[in-house]
């Protein structure tokens, strides 16, 4: 459905992103991990069409990104960044139609469908009763399931989300992702998302991408891409990856730079290694 | 039960809007009545019905005060609805026209024409529109070079260097002809004092091209408020509609100053004024802005040349006195003023 092949990005001079690889099929959840500055955002960003990219290196639907005008892709591609303005003045029902917008010239009138899609969207969020609402009213968490309805109603087959579940408490971040689940179970949405917990990318993905600087480090299933050797390759950090009783996924749990030797594997002679670990 | 209420909401709101309309044409007629000679209401409706031709009263309402308070009518619409173009797509709360460098623009070409070309008064009007224009096309131009991603914060950065410029060449200016300081500093407050029908035809034409492109487009105004990315995220060619949005607001404000002179506040506040009754839903917050801005300055322009008459002072001055305390009287009232940032 969205690929890319062979994706390079520059800021000005600076290289980003290096002949990057993705595909994502109907009904994937694919994360995009790696550490800060890796290319993981500016890789959605990509994906999305908001950067301007190479011609040809972007396919939706085996059709080059740049075919499209933003209005096509806005019926395709949904993104929320990770980032929101504050709103305010607005109610919940107001920025949630906005979705509808991609299938509007004047963005005046809204259709029979709209309202049906908008009102189904809504009620999907459970933000029915605060629909009257002020945006601004809204606590962290009612408001990222605002912005989701907002995106539901756009109504598109693939969905982009940069970080989704950053400053979220424990309770909310595990709804966001069974939120995120039921999208691909439901109605078979496919989503590729950035997180920063790697738990949480095993939790949900199908697939992982581990970016660093800029190219894809390793891509597979969960338990193949995350290694205690991987981490410590990319993240230059240890970890145990361990599988606890009665919960079928692997768990990360980090333990910082202390005592390597006695927890790893990996190849003593490399000079990186070294270096890190003097750090401690 | 829910839905009722949000026809409700939008009730409310065309209520407001309409609510405005009629005070509008209260205080149009408040201001056709007073002034040095006082016409009674009755004579007014009478000569509207079409009566009383050629008297000497007919002639201050249709001749002296009439185009006077259109041509404010629209000097106020047209700097509300700039002001409310630039906070929706700059998401910023103290943008006004001034912000795209209009008032500096226009300042420094109508004093330019005043002490270098003394003979040319009455170019003064199309010198402070190109002057506007020019000042926004530069601003506009330094700020889209450096950087796409962040060019609304570049915009308003790029509006301040350049207006404090184009501002310190005026000023010098001034100083160096002080023969015309008392005209120059006069249009610089700006002024609606013996503004004819010739200067109600110069400008109707923007402000009813600026009404209808802003108007059709105020959905697209809202759509920035979500931020630039999320925007274009939905579809919206934001490149575009900003383009247009500070092309159009250019022509508005650049329209009012040439003929009204630099008047400061009313694009700052009226949008203000107008988002606290409802919010943020451009569809409704620009056709109240423009009902705000014309009642501001109508407002102020009656009182400007009856309070101290018949010495008339500048409508600039009367704006801020004005507006100044009630805006502040609605920020302490209303909680807080809500703009996206």
């Amino acid at each position: 459905m969205l690929e890319a092949r062979g994706l390079n990005f520059s800021y000005g001079k600076k290289q980003i992103l290096k002949n990057v690889q993705l595909t994502a099929d109907k009904g994937q959840i694919i994360s995009l991990i790696g550490p800060n500055g890796s290319g993981k955002s500016t890789l959605l960003r990509c994906l999305s069409g908001l950067l301007p990219v190479e011609k040809n290196k972007i396919y939706l639907f085996d059709k080059s990104l740049d075919s499209f005008n933003s209005k096509d892709i806005a019926k395709k591609i949904a993104f929320l960044p990770q980032f929101h303005e504050k709103l305010s003045g607005l109610t919940v029902y107001d920025l949630v139609a906005m979705g509808r917008m991609p299938y509007h010239r004047s963005g005046w009138v809204y259709t029979a469908k709209d309202k049906d899609i908008i009102d189904w969207a809504i009620d999907y969020m459970k933000i029915s009763e605060f629909k009257n609402r002020d945006v601004q009213m809204l606590s962290g968490g009612e408001r990222q399931r605002v912005w989701i309805a907002m995106i539901l109603a756009q109504d598109t087959p693939i969905i982009l989300l940069d970080e989704p579940v950053t400053y979220m408490d424990l309770k909310h971040q595990w709804n966001m992702l069974e939120i995120i689940k039921n999208l691909k179970n439901n109605f078979q949405k496919t989503v590729i998302s950035v997180f920063h917990d790697i738990n949480h990318a095993i939790e949900i993905s199908d697939y992982i991408y581990l970016l660093e600087n800029g190219s894809i480090y390793n891509t597979g299933t969960p338990e193949e891409v995350i290694t205690e050797k991987s981490i410590h390759d990319v993240f230059e950090i240890n970890a145990h990856v361990c599988k606890i009783n009665r919960c079928c996924k692997s768990v990360v749990v980090p333990v910082g730079f202390y005592k390597p030797q006695e927890m790893f594997s990996f190849h003593p002679s490399n000079e990186n290694y070294k270096e890190k670990t003097s750090l401690k | 039960m829910k839905e009722i209420n949000l026809k409700n909401r939008k009730k409310y709101k065309l209520s407001i809007i309409s609510a405005a309309l009629i005070i509008l044409i209260i205080v149009i007629i408040f201001s056709l009545s007073t002034g040095t000679i006082e016409i009674k209401i009755s004579e007014i409706i009478e000569i509207f019905r079409g009566g009383l031709k050629n008297t000497f009263v007919w002639h201050i309402v249709t001749n002296v005060r009439l185009p006077r308070i259109l041509t404010g009518v629209l000097v106020g619409i047209n700097l509300a609805i700039s002001g409310v173009l630039l906070q929706g797509i700059l998401r910023n709360p103290i943008a006004s026209p001034n912000i795209i460098g209009v008032n500096a623009g226009a300042g420094l070409a109508a004093v330019a024409i005043m002490t270098l070309f003394p003979g040319k008064m009455n170019f003064i009007p199309f010198a402070a529109f190109g002057g506007a224009l020019l000042a926004t096309l530069l601003i506009y131009i330094l700020a889209t070079r450096s950087s796409s991603a962040s060019s609304t914060v570049h915009i308003v950065l790029a509006g301040v260097a350049v207006s404090s410029i184009l501002g310190a060449l005026t000023s010098a200016l001034m100083m160096l002809n002080s023969d015309v300081l008392e005209i120059s500093y006069s249009w610089l407050q700006g002024s609606l004092s013996g503004r004819s029908w010739t200067s109600f035809k110069m400008i109707w034409p923007y402000t009813l091209l600026g009404l209808f492109i802003s108007i059709i487009i105020s959905p697209k105004i809202n759509l920035f408020s979500l931020g630039d990315e999320m925007a274009g995220s939905i579809g919206l060619p934001t490149k575009f509609y900003r383009t247009l949005i500070i092309l159009t607001s250019s022509i508005l404000a650049g329209s009012a100053v040439s003929v009204a002179g630099t008047i400061g506040f009313v694009g700052l506040i009226a949008p203000h004024a107008a988002r606290l009754f409802i919010g943020n839903d451009h569809r409704y917050l620009v056709p109240l802005s423009a009902l705000f801005g014309a009642i501001l300055l109508v407002l102020s322009d009656t009182l400007a040349r009856t309070l101290f008459q018949p010495i008339e002072l500048s409508v600039g001055i009367i704006t801020s006195i004005l507006g100044g305390p009630f805006f502040l009287f609605l920020l302490y009232k209303k909680g807080k003023i809500q703009i996206n940032k």
